[in-house]
């Protein structure tokens, strides 16, 4: 038997019984969301990345206006709170993981590259070797 | 048969000399390699060394100093970056610890011209000349289960998978100036350029035990270098590296290389 979600008047109940609980999840994911937003408006982050804090606040907000919103799941999935929250805090990472690493990978190859044409362009303008075998003195890299 | 590629200069050829940190013996295999190969260009990547390697170039051959070092994959690449980039019909790899002489070099490009093949690798195990260099047992065993993953993967039957003495022709340049596995480039080039219907071939050479520097890969870390590169090679026959455009026989390149958006392949 599928469990019903409950009404609007039972959510309202839990938010004014468990204020303090709805209060604190409300000002960390809204703070997450604002921060983001704040540093995309100012060009600190990219757009790619907001995406990311974005996703992780608007599920805050969710819990803290329906905190039995996991216990709802819990009965919906037939996963016991603890695993399903686990299983959810693992998937995140792992999916922030593989997003900042595909993002790195891109950047080390551009910066692969640059280096490369860094050092064909010095090659290009100071010429070939320096025409000494022998390093100079006090040689030092 | 006496082999003297310089008897028909027409063809440019560039020997890649990568190296890190061999000041002790960077100046005496260019100044080789100019008195075996005149008509060949040297050119010696410099990837990064803190020990002023670069000083020790000679006038004779040019030196990309590389900001910091990359690994040799990439050292290698902007060899052939640079190949691309001034048209040589050639490449040569050679590496600049002295274990391969410069003598033998000739032996490889006559190789590729006479095989039409669009890369020729060194081999050392083709060669029974007494004394030449053979790897300890443990790194012999590493090399033939990489040669039989390659195989077994739908790579060139090659016996010397991680020789970096190598000559590669036009083609192979284009593509490696487009992308070049950086990781652990000498097995995975001979599957990766297989697998892409470009022709590996081997000539037999004589290689010397390592004048000066240290060895890239340690004896001790033999075995997890072997897994490495196996799930390395396994990974490659996913990748699509080179765009179709850059694998016919003879293309004008669709983008060049030293353009940073053009060299990036999503594999």
């Amino acid at each position: 038997m599928t469990p019903l979600p409950p009404s609007t008047l039972a959510i309202l109940d839990q938010l004014i019984h468990h204020w303090p609980r709805t209060l604190i999840l409300l000002l960390v994911g809204l703070t997450l969301i604002g921060l983001t937003l704040r540093s995309l408006r100012k060009q600190r982050l990219n757009e790619r990345y907001v995406l990311l804090f974005v996703l992780t606040g608007i599920p805050l907000i969710g819990v803290a206006i329906w905190p039995d919103a996991v216990v709802f799941l819990e009965r919906v999935l037939s996963i016991e709170k603890a695993t399903m929250l686990t299983l959810g805090v693992t998937v995140y990472f792992l999916l922030t993981t593989f997003a900042l690493l595909s993002i790195v990978s891109v950047q080390e190859r551009r910066i692969q590259t640059l280096a490369q044409l860094v050092a064909m362009m010095r090659e290009e303008r100071e010429g070939s070797g320096d025409g000494t075998d022998q390093p100079p003195a006090g040689d030092a890299d | 048969m006496p082999i003297d590629p310089n008897e028909s200069p027409s063809r440019r050829v560039l020997a890649i000399v990568p190296a890190y940190n061999e000041a002790g013996s960077i100046a005496a295999v260019c100044r080789e390699l100019a008195e075996h190969l005149p008509h060949v260009d040297v050119l010696v990547v410099d990837d990064g060394s803190t020990d002023g390697t670069h000083r020790h170039v000679p006038s004779t051959a040019r030196c990309v100093r590389l900001p910091f070092n990359l690994g040799i994959g990439i050292a290698v690449q902007t060899g052939y970056r640079y190949a691309f980039e001034h048209g040589y019909d050639m490449a040569m790899q050679i590496d600049a610890d002295g274990q391969h002489p410069p003598e033998h070099a000739a032996a490889l490009i006559h190789a590729l011209a006479e095989s039409g093949a669009d890369l020729v690798i060194g081999s050392r195990f083709l060669d029974d000349t007494p004394g030449n260099y053979r790897p300890p047992a443990g790194r012999m065993m590493g090399i033939v289960i990489l040669r039989r993953v390659i195989r077994w993967l739908g790579g060139a039957a090659v016996t010397d998978c991680t020789s970096g003495f190598r000559v590669a022709g036009r083609r192979a340049i284009r593509c490696f100036a487009h992308w070049y596995p950086d990781d652990y480039p000498e097995p995975e080039v001979v599957l990766l350029l297989s697998r892409n219907g470009m022709a590996v071939v081997e000539a037999p050479i004589v290689m010397t035990d390592r004048e000066h520097g240290e060895t890239s890969i340690p004896f001790h870390r033999g075995v997890f270098y072997v897994l490495k590169v196996s799930f390395a090679l396994a990974l490659d026959t996913f990748r699509k590296p080179w765009p179709d455009p850059l694998l016919k026989p003879d293309p004008s390149p669709p983008a060049s290389p030293a353009d940073p958006a053009a060299s990036e392949t999503t594999p």
